[in-house]
């Protein structure tokens, strides 16, 4: 199509569009009066507590004193990469591919066996039969298999003051790299308060929600679960924890307290686990987890 | 209402229109996982066979969820062009359908269809068509909207740039903006997702993305996507708001979830049209996506085909700025491959241009999907040639706060190239002023945050 035909054609279709928009009947709230025009520029300045000044630099005139590095540096964001053409570079594609198997690989990952024997976890089964059964049907990772229910009750402590779950949830890959450094930063911090140490439970193909079975079947106190998060591509190796201050309440997602983004780039997981200890202390102490009512 | 046929000598009778809509979907998880999908293909075909003679007049006086329980019915019932359902009313769905394909039906004439029809007769539609049905009904409409800049014209398409960042700090949301124009992506939104939803965050990013639009002149709008309450109180509090921002759900339940309800969004909309900074008359941005109904309990047992169109039901009330139906972030038991993801978007971008709206797609996946890049990028060029109004643009992609994958600087850059087609005439009158676009396409310079640097 020519280039005037083409203008005629936009001209046409915006005119009848705006005619459409002024012609419709606009829904009662639209029919406010029209706003009194007050210079952008004034009231950018205005809200910023900025003193009017001149008119904004325009093209060519330098409007920051941040250099390329320093705004490179200030996002863990993929920029500054080149293109090819309109495509990524080899170089950076392979990066990506790479992040993304990292990613693809934690989902459907398993945790290792000796890792859940090496720190005493009792292995259980979430009611999901396998890993893709689990991703399609996330109420069965929500809930123990029968097996696994008989075996909490066995093997569990009831009325503990702390209750310990770990699950897979998104990443196995997040607890092989971070959990041994979690519970040994929090386990010797947490002091006399959690009481006399509970065997804890490691759930396969297990969501959040599957530890507070758990701690309803043994009538615990404070619930901590802690769970592989959704890989990203900046790392598969998140780990999330929830504290539930369980006795005595049906438990909604707003009544637990998390400490998340824990990996080597994100919170170490030693420092993640000081946190965790004294978060379990003040829980115990107050008998509260989750958020306050914002006022 | 007949809701019976025989296909090779068996019978399939349907319970209700309700459950007749889920069964006549392709296939999707989180049909299946609700118990609505079809159980297998045969019955699949069957329930499509019986919708195809149903007429408009029928669907319409069965919305799937009670016009007197649920505001949103009502607000798609209330919103109806009497005339044009007083035309279509006795036609079959067999007959819309062809009528929808019709090339004597031109773009205008099709957005006057729309007006005439309920969100559960769009949504019957789609599940009788094609994805090349899809794609093509799509191209035809042209939805054209204004706030600073006119998005939608044809042979635009447009970006919003989402420079997200982990902590929401300033210079690095900066940094993934002034990348992101150099690649002429921004011209449809510069939209912020904030780690916290806060009137703080909520300033801090406006503040900084403000001070860099008026520096370099940029042509475009700001956003920064809080709930809509936050928006308001900043609005009120005199914040420079171009656009308000909000997610919607197709039902009053699932709305609640969401925290809005009608009156909630009437009340934002005035205020946006009294204070708002951008010119107008569109200053909303919605959001939706299949399976957030399901996902809060609020789908009163319909499928996420049906739940999604009457988002857009509910969206069109307010003449938004842009809709963005965001396709592959709700995870697989929603969508669970690329094949689903693929086919929800063209769903999706249908019904909503169908009901007028000016719809773009966040053509996105996670990680825990059964897809790729691959998936994403066959996705992107169905989209762009079916005529989106814009995607979403990310440094290569990743999204370094929400965890997961939309379209790239990149992607964008390459299917404007591909498709022939161009930003806003006035974001590109101001790349070519930057010297980073000439002729529609990208100069040698463009492509990196260094040229707005000193």
């Amino acid at each position: 199509m020519s280039d005037p035909r083409l203008e005629a054609l936009v001209r046409e279709i915006v005119s009848r569009a705006v005619a459409r928009l002024a012609a419709e009947p606009a829904p009662a709230p639209a029919a406010a009066p029209a706003p009194a025009v007050e210079p952008l520029k004034a009231r950018v300045d205005a809200w910023l507590g900025r003193v009017p000044g001149p008119a904004a630099p325009g093209a060519g005139r330098a409007w920051t004193t941040g250099d390329r590095p320093s705004y490179l540096r200030a996002t863990p964001a993929r920029l500054g990469v080149g293109r090819a053409g309109c495509r990524v570079r080899t170089e950076t594609w392979l990066a990506f591919l790479r992040d993304h198997a990292a990613a693809r690989d934690a989902v459907s990952s398993r945790v290792d066996p000796a890792l859940v024997e090496r720190l005493g976890l009792v292995p259980l089964r979430s009611a999901a039969r396998d890993r893709r059964e689990f991703l399609l049907r996330p109420d069965l990772g929500r809930r123990l298999d029968a097996d696994s229910a008989a075996l909490v009750k066995a093997r569990g402590l009831r009325g503990a003051r702390l209750q310990l779950v770990v699950v897979d949830g998104l990443s196995a890959s997040a607890l092989d790299a971070n959990l041994a450094a979690l519970l040994g930063a929090c386990l010797p911090a947490l002091g006399a308060e959690a009481g006399p140490p509970a065997p804890g439970f490691f759930v396969q193909d297990g969501r959040v929600a599957v530890g507070d079975e758990v701690a309803r079947l043994l009538d615990s106190e404070l619930l901590v679960t802690v769970a592989g998060e959704r890989p990203g591509l900046k790392t598969a190796e998140s780990l999330g924890v929830y504290v539930t201050y369980f006795r005595g309440r049906t438990i909604t997602e707003a009544e637990r307290s998390m400490i998340s983004n824990i990996h080597a780039h994100g919170l170490p997981a030693e420092e993640a686990g000081r946190q965790l200890a004294k978060l379990c202390q003040k829980a115990l102490a107050t008998r509260h987890t989750g958020v306050e009512v914002k006022g | 209402m007949q809701l019976k046929t025989t296909l090779r000598g068996r019978t399939y009778q349907f319970a209700d229109l309700k459950g007749l809509l889920g069964k006549a979907n392709e296939p999707k998880s989180g049909d299946q996982l609700a118990g609505l999908a079809a159980e297998n293909a045969t019955e699949r075909v069957a329930a499509r066979e019986v919708l195809a003679g149903l007429t408009v007049r029928a669907l319409r006086d069965n919305p799937v969820v009670p016009y007197e329980q649920d505001e949103v019915t009502r607000v798609i019932q209330d919103g109806l062009d009497a005339q044009v359902f007083a035309e279509v009313q006795g036609l079959t769905l067999a007959e819309l359908r062809e009528r929808v394909l019709s090339p004597e039906l031109d773009g205008e004439a099709l957005l006057r269809l729309g007006r005439g029809l309920p969100s559960e007769v769009i949504a019957a539609l789609a599940k009788l068509m094609s994805n090349l049905d899809l794609i093509t009904a799509a191209a035809r409409i042209r939805v054209v909207t204004r706030a600073n800049a006119t998005l939608g014209l044809p042979g635009r398409f447009s970006v919003r740039l989402q420079p997200n960042h982990p902590t929401d700090n300033p210079q690095g949301i900066l940094a993934s903006t002034l990348e992101g124009l150099s690649y002429g992506n921004g011209d449809a939104l510069i939209g912020v997702n904030p780690v916290t939803d806060t009137l703080e965050a909520m300033q801090r990013v406006l503040g900084s993305l403000h001070e860099l639009v008026q520096a370099l002149e940029i042509p475009t709008q700001v956003c920064c996507l809080a709930h809509v309450t936050t928006g308001m109180r900043a609005l009120e509090g005199g914040a420079p708001v171009d656009i308000l921002f909000q997610s919607l759900a197709g039902s009053q339940d699932a709305c609640r979830a969401f925290g809005i309800e009608v009156k909630l969004l009437d009340e934002a909309a005035a205020l946006v049209a009294e204070r708002g900074a951008a010119r107008g008359p569109n200053r909303m941005y919605f959001e939706t996506g299949q399976g957030s109904a399901l996902s809060s309990g609020g789908h009163h047992g319909a499928d996420q085909l049906t739940m999604e169109a009457r988002c857009y039901g509910l969206a069109r009330r307010y003449r938004p700025f842009m809709v963005n139906t965001v396709v592959g972030f709700i995870g697989p038991e929603y969508l669970h491959d690329g094949r689903q993801v693929t086919r929800a978007g063209l769903e999706d971008h249908f019904m909503g241009k169908l009901h007028g709206l000016p719809m773009g797609c966040d053509v996105c996946y996670t990680n825990h999907m059964e897809a790729d890049q691959n998936d994403l990028e066959n996705l992107a060029v169905l989209l762009a040639a079916a005529g989106a109004n814009f995607f979403m643009g990310l440094p290569m992609g990743d999204d370094v706060m929400l965890n997961y994958q939309s379209t790239s600087f990149h992607d964008n850059a390459a299917l404007r190239e591909l498709l022939h087609l161009r930003p806003t005439p006035e974001f590109e009158a101001w790349l070519e002023r930057r010297g980073l676009m000439r002729d529609g396409r990208l100069t040698a310079r463009a492509g990196d945050l260094g040229v707005f640097l000193p």
